[in-house]
């Protein structure tokens, strides 16, 4: 019996010290590995200062650790020599319990050692890389004028023949340099200037770009690459960053938010030139881009509510501003968006408003001419309300154009005295209500969302009766999150002056992917 | 005469009025923050779980929503949050159900739409989420109670399962 108590103690003994040794080793090579290891040093060069301090610190404890475990199993085993030769029974419990917690904690230790495995993962790991992606898209579409009205088919201004478009190419590159710093540009691919119309009443001459290889004799179209937008962001904190390039004017909801794949409908919003020549619309209330800096931010007043605020200096518009600013006054502009966001339900309403000049000049021997110069303030609101499923969305621009005196441009209409254009508001309002079909149970990852829209314009009220009231309706039918199917019609009742009319059906679907 | 006049007129102000705030009642049930506490730890709560270099103690289900969709970018000293998510399917569609209110659909269109609107990428994904969290300063993911490691990390919000 004394033999076999001996044998339990000395099996017992060294069972003990080769866990007290395992132990030792293991947190020795581990610091080791992590000493040696070319990437610990990488890991020591980019991690983040306090990870570093706590891995150090959970390594340094680890070896504590051991240490004073290996020290107290040793003067256990000596004590338990020197004072009996054949323990209890209680004393080899206490052995055994003893051993069971120095393996629970010897596991509890490797597992915490393991995580030195991702030591190496950093900040700027997660928070840094470059991408390209984009969005395209191609429709079909039908437009069909009214039997009276007073401008259509065969007189150059639109096609009435029912045709395949691709109106959006959109390249994004996009590239986090740091945590706090980024860049993203957005380019727009188009087959433009080709069969391009220029921006004259008079002359509806469509653009031919076309050019013969003198080698092969090959012909070929060239296109163009318009530039949305290309900026640079620093954003050192949530309430304050600067945007300095090119970027879009942050007004609306679906003017940031372009994209085909993103929006509802297939004819945008304020975008009646589908129907109507471009010189009568005129100018966009609002500057879409703007090339300059911005500063803005984001505070929570409260858990579900938030202030977005941007503040906006940039060339303002004019007849080459991304090029040369022929005016010395700035475009200025302040947004400010309050979003309240709860669980099931989302409101947002926001606005901006924008004052700036715009010039257009000429130069010829050694003078210049100033060729059209106005001032304009400009506002725009938006309204969001959206509770499960349901979409309700409006949105207004509105602007007022005084010009100079001594530069403002010719008028063709002959609304005013000596044929010059007055000064003139513009008025846009549009409202939508969608709702996405609640069959997620039944058709999985497809949705359905039907919509109807009404939008009123009034362009220039100098233009007495010009007035486009247009009402649509259609199906956005997303298979995918990245591939959208729309079908839409819709009806423009223009109204021009002394009372020249006319309806205009236009039916269109379009496929838009991104990509 | 004046009488009945008042009592159309009563009438119609109730038909006008009586939908709209039977709607602002119904919204306002709809947007009452949950009132039930676990009373009892269950294995199945997810926990939001931060480093230990995060000031922040404690947020609320609608915070953490916004931490996870990047609309709320910094902690409250102003440091950067950097969301990571992890690789578990099952965890994450009870995460999008419990605290997002979407579905894998939805959450796919949201970072879609993200993505084409800023250029904002969706967060990180780790298989090991706990210990990406340990290792990177600043960062947030969630676990299951049950998988949680504790010491290594710290909790800064307890969602319990549907229905409790």
């Amino acid at each position: 019996m004394r033999k076999l108590n001996n044998i339990t103690k000395t099996a017992l003994s060294t069972i003990a010290v080769s866990v007290g040794f395992l132990f030792i080793a293991a947190t020795t090579l581990a610091q080791d590995d992590a000493a040696d290891s070319p990437n610990a040093t990488s890991t020591a060069a980019v991690a983040p200062q306090d990870a570093q301090e706590v891995v150090a610190d959970s390594q340094s404890d680890t070896a504590a650790e051991a240490s004073f475990a290996n020290d107290n199993t040793k003067s256990e085993l000596q004590t338990s020599e020197s004072t009996s030769d054949a323990p209890s029974s209680t004393e080899i419990e206490a052995l055994k319990q003893q051993m069971a917690d120095m393996k629970a904690e010897y596991d509890a230790r490797l597992e915490q050692l393991e995580f030195k495995d991702l030591a190496d993962l950093s900040e700027s790991d997660l928070e840094t890389g470059s991408r390209f992606f984009g969005f395209f898209d191609v429709a079909f579409m039908h437009k069909r004028f009214s039997d009276d009205a007073f401008f259509g088919e065969g007189d150059g201004f639109v096609n009435t023949s029912p045709q395949f478009l691709m109106q959006h190419l959109n390249l994004y590159f996009d590239s986090k340099l740091t945590s706090t710093l980024s860049f993203l540009a957005e380019m727009q691919f188009s087959f433009l200037p080709n069969g391009g119309m220029t921006n004259d009443f008079r002359d509806t001459e469509r653009q031919s770009t076309v050019i013969v290889d003198p080698y092969t004799q090959q012909q070929f179209r060239w296109g163009g690459v318009m530039l949305q937008r290309a900026w640079l962001k620093w954003e050192p904190f949530q309430f304050l960053g600067v945007k300095v390039g090119y970027f879009l004017s942050p007004y609306g909801i679906w003017h940031e938010d372009h994209a085909s794949t993103v929006r509802l409908s297939i004819l945008p919003p304020f975008e009646n030139d589908t129907i109507t020549p471009p010189a009568v619309l005129g100018k966009t209330p609002m500057p879409k881009n703007q090339l300059g800096l911005q500063i803005f931010g984001r505070v929570f007043p409260a858990d579900t509510l938030r202030l977005d605020y941007a503040f906006t200096v940039s060339n303002g518009r004019g007849s080459a501003d991304t090029v040369v600013d022929y005016d010395d006054n700035k475009g200025l502009g302040l947004r400010l968006k309050l979003t309240y966001s709860g669980p099931k339900l989302e409101i947002a309403l926001g606005g901006y408003g924008y004052y700036g000049e715009y010039s257009d000049k000429i130069f010829a021997y050694w003078n210049e001419e100033l060729l059209e110069n106005y001032k304009e303030y400009s506002v725009a609101a938006d309204f969001l309300v959206a509770f499960y499923g349901v979409r309700l969305q409006a949105e207004y621009l509105g602007s007022t154009t005084q010009f100079n005196d001594s530069a403002r441009p010719i008028s063709v209409w002959g609304n005013s005295e000596n044929w010059v254009t007055p000064n003139y508001d513009t008025s846009l309002f549009y409202a939508l209500l969608a709702y996405e079909l609640p069959l997620s149970k039944i058709l999985g990852s497809h949705t359905f969302t039907p919509y109807v829209g009404y939008e009123y314009d009034r362009p220039r009220d100098e233009l007495k009766g010009y007035e486009i009231n247009i009402v649509n309706f259609g199906l956005n039918y997303k298979p995918s999150s990245v591939v959208c199917l729309k079908a839409e019609a819709s009806r423009f009742d223009l109204t021009f002056i002394n009372d020249m009319k006319a309806t205009v059906w236009t039916t269109a679907t379009q496929l838009a992917v991104s990509f | 005469m004046p009488e009945k006049t008042y009592s159309v007129s009563k009438r119609k102000s109730f038909f006008a009025v009586g939908p709209l705030a039977f709607f602002v009642i119904w919204i306002s049930i709809q947007q009452w923050p949950s009132t039930a506490e676990a009373a009892a730890e269950n294995p199945n709560d997810i926990l939001v779980i931060t480093n230990k270099s995060v000031p922040d103690t404690s947020v609320s289900q609608v915070v953490a929503r916004d931490l996870f969709l990047k609309v709320r970018k910094a902690w409250k000293n102003g440091a950067n949050v950097i969301p990571v998510v992890p690789a578990d399917e099952k965890l994450r569609q009870d995460f999008r159900s419990r605290v997002l209110n979407m579905n894998s659909n939805d959450e796919k269109r949201y970072w879609e739409n993200m993505k084409i609107k800023y250029g904002l990428g969706k967060p990180s994904e780790i298989a090991n989420n706990q210990k990406a969290v340990f290792s990177v300063k600043n960062s947030v993911t969630y676990v299951y109670r049950k998988d949680y490691n504790a010491g290594v990390t710290k909790i800064i919000c307890v969602i319990p399962p549907s229905g409790n």
